[in-house]
């Protein structure tokens, strides 16, 4: 591919400027967004809920039901009718207290039947931790309000943007030349060089995705907005009625659950009603029958749903249901899976958590390619210590990278020894206490010279997880296979980053020498 | 971008003008096509049908688009001028489609 010089010299220059500028960021992003594939079984792990009701066979659940109703008139509009209890979920019948949905999971009040047929109830605030992680990729590391960090997410999305397009035309002349010229060489410019251009051509179409719909859903909000000015109303709605909540007055009776799943099953065969969620929309009481299927493209990592009249059980919206969706509705959906990899089941949620951890390693490598590239040029023009604008990018990409790392881990680490496996608040607290001292060592010793101690550090945290985790399952005698896989990831990357920080060692001496020496 | 060696033909000079000119005027284009779709695709105020929710997916890679490639201009005035000149075109057409459908 044939593109003028001045170009790509031009974009060369736009790749590592938007770059430099995004790339801290982008690195939290995608390392926290690789974290959050495994959002539901890390939420599993974190959930302490042996003591919770025990669930009620389905012949009993009517009469779980019209209990909870009994003794709180409110539940009739919010509640979620479990029909497959598992370890997040573990009773028939759950509602939650609190209105408070910027810290994830709420408050839950967890219902079950005692041996003589009263209702017993557990309240209990789920483990926030995989919450936590979610917005830390959302808000790209800063601890901001949904306002803010969207304004802040946009901005970096279109510099994402602008590094995407620049680097690609950056790559494209040179594509076939440069690409799998990996030159392990003395130089170390060259080998981050090659291994930078590798690593984003391979992973050049999931960067893409990310991009796009990173691009997507940071300005949501304001083109909603946009979207009603500029657009025509569809057909009028009962806007009057909206207002007039009026629950428990409505004439008809509501059909009990297992009736309610009979019909959806005879409606839509083939796929199992996982939980009916009754909520409240304004002023109507509303039912979407949950159903999860990790083979199907899905909305969201728990699944789809469909509408559900409750007073007929007839299925009044299959828009977001999988596999009876119209084209349209599937596209949307499509759009949706993309970003979370919720499509092809296990395999590509592994991928995707690869590809996101690849892409942060991305961005640590283009930054430690500014930096030698910078440091040559310092050092040609007869500088013999790094510049302030190449020390203060040094510090700051050890710092915040390898604090990211640090943080995360010491909120795993964390997450066994808290109450209700972790509120937001703590770990927020606990993860920018960790990033920060990861920061502050950084600009103390430098950033060449405090990668080996922080890598060290973080693989300890790192292997705090299995240590403190272990020590609870052998407090309470319960070693479940999720324990078992999570510790085990947990060793072997500790290990690793342990060995690194090693490893970096022997190496870094000569290379920190040659970088003194002009 | 200032240590660019000013080059004959296309360089780093003048880059926060267009910039800034894809910037603006880059999501008012966007917002513009957007619009212009959504029209012809009876896309809802109300945001329930598919369509407006495709829709709202399209204008930030497009201005991301706009900005990425509003370094290829040859002067900030040329970048002001043909993005002026585009939007002026585009909301013409959304205006024109918005009486004809209404």
């Amino acid at each position: 591919m044939k593109i003028r010089g001045d170009i790509v010299r031009l974009y060369r220059n736009v790749h590592s400027w938007a770059g430099i500028t995004a790339g801290l960021f982008l690195f939290i992003a995608f390392y926290a967004g690789g974290m959050t594939m495994f959002e539901l079984p890390l939420g599993n792990w974190a959930s302490r809920t042996s003591a919770l009701p025990a669930p009620v066979p389905a012949e009993r659940l009517s009469e779980l039901v019209q209990k909870a109703q009994a003794a709180d008139p409110t539940v009739a509009t919010n509640h979620t009718v479990v029909l497959h209890p598992n370890e997040t979920s573990p009773s028939s019948l759950m509602w939650t207290v609190s209105a408070d949905r910027d810290h994830g999971p709420a408050r839950t009040v967890y219902a079950g039947l005692a041996a003589d047929g009263a209702l017993v109830t557990q309240t209990r605030t789920p483990s926030q931790v995989g919450y936590f992680l979610n917005i830390l990729h959302q808000r790209i590391g800063l601890p901001l309000n949904r306002e803010y960090g969207r304004l802040i997410m946009g901005i970096v999305a279109l510099l994402y943007a602008v590094a995407l397009v620049s680097g690609t035309i950056v790559l494209l002349p040179s594509l076939i030349r440069n690409l799998f010229a990996l030159r392990l060489t003395e130089n170390l410019r060259r080998v981050w060089l090659d291994f930078h251009t590798l690593l984003g051509f391979c992973s050049l179409p999931f960067h893409i995705v990310m991009a796009a719909t990173a691009a997507g859903f940071a300005f949501h909000q304001p083109i909603m907005a946009l979207e009603k000015n500029l657009f025509f109303p569809a057909a009028p709605t009962h806007l009057a009625q909206k207002d007039k909540p009026h629950h428990g007055q409505n004439p008809q009776a509501l059909l009990e659950p297992m009736a309610i799943v009979d019909a959806f099953r005879t409606q839509v065969p083939g796929l199992e009603p996982d939980a009916l969620a009754y909520s409240s929309r304004g002023g109507k009481l509303s039912l979407h029958v949950m159903v999860h299927d990790t083979a199907e493209v899905a909305r969201r990592p728990d699944g789809g749903y469909g509408e559900v009249n409750p007073y007929t059980g007839r299925l009044t919206s299959t828009d977001f249901l999988p596999g009876h969706q119209t084209p349209a509705f599937q596209v949307l959906t499509v759009i949706y899976a993309l970003h979370f990899g919720t499509f092809g089941g296990l395999l590509i949620r592994w991928g995707y958590a690869v590809l996101g951890f690849g892409g942060a390693f991305l961005f640590y490598s283009g930054n430690q390619l500014w930096l030698s590239s910078r440091r040559r040029r310092e050092r040609s023009a007869g500088l013999t210590e790094d510049s302030f604008g190449t020390r203060f990018l040094s510090i700051l990409t050890t710092g915040c990278m390898i604090g990211c790392i640090s943080g995360v881990s010491a909120v795993l680490a964390a997450t066994p020894l808290l109450p209700e496996g972790g509120h937001y608040q703590t770990v927020e607290a606990l993860f920018y206490a960790v990033f920060f001292s990861c920061v502050m060592v950084a600009v103390c010793l430098g950033g060449a010279r405090s990668l080996r101690p922080l890598l060290a550090v973080a693989g300890v945290l790192t292997l705090l997880i299995p240590l403190t985790d272990m020590m609870r399952c052998l407090a309470s005698g319960a070693v479940t296979s999720l324990a078992l896989s999570v510790d085990g990831v947990a060793l072997v990357y500790g290990v690793v980053l342990v060995m690194l920080a090693l490893r970096k060692g022997q190496r870094q001496t000569p290379a920190a020498g040659v970088a003194v020496t002009p | 971008m200032s240590d660019v060696a000013p080059g004959k033909s296309l360089d780093g000079t003048g880059w926060i003008g267009k910039v800034l000119a894809g910037l603006i005027l880059g999501a008012v284009l966007a917002i513009g096509l957007m619009g212009i779709l959504g029209l012809l695709f009876h896309a809802d105020a109300q945001l329930k049908t598919a369509t407006s929710q495709i829709l709202r997916w399209f204008p930030g890679p497009v201005w991301g688009l706009i900005v990425a490639f509003s370094f290829l201009f040859h002067t900030s005035r040329q970048a002001w001028l043909a993005l002026a000149v585009i939007n002026g075109v585009v909301w013409a057409l959304f205006f024109l489609l918005h009486g004809i459908m209404a």
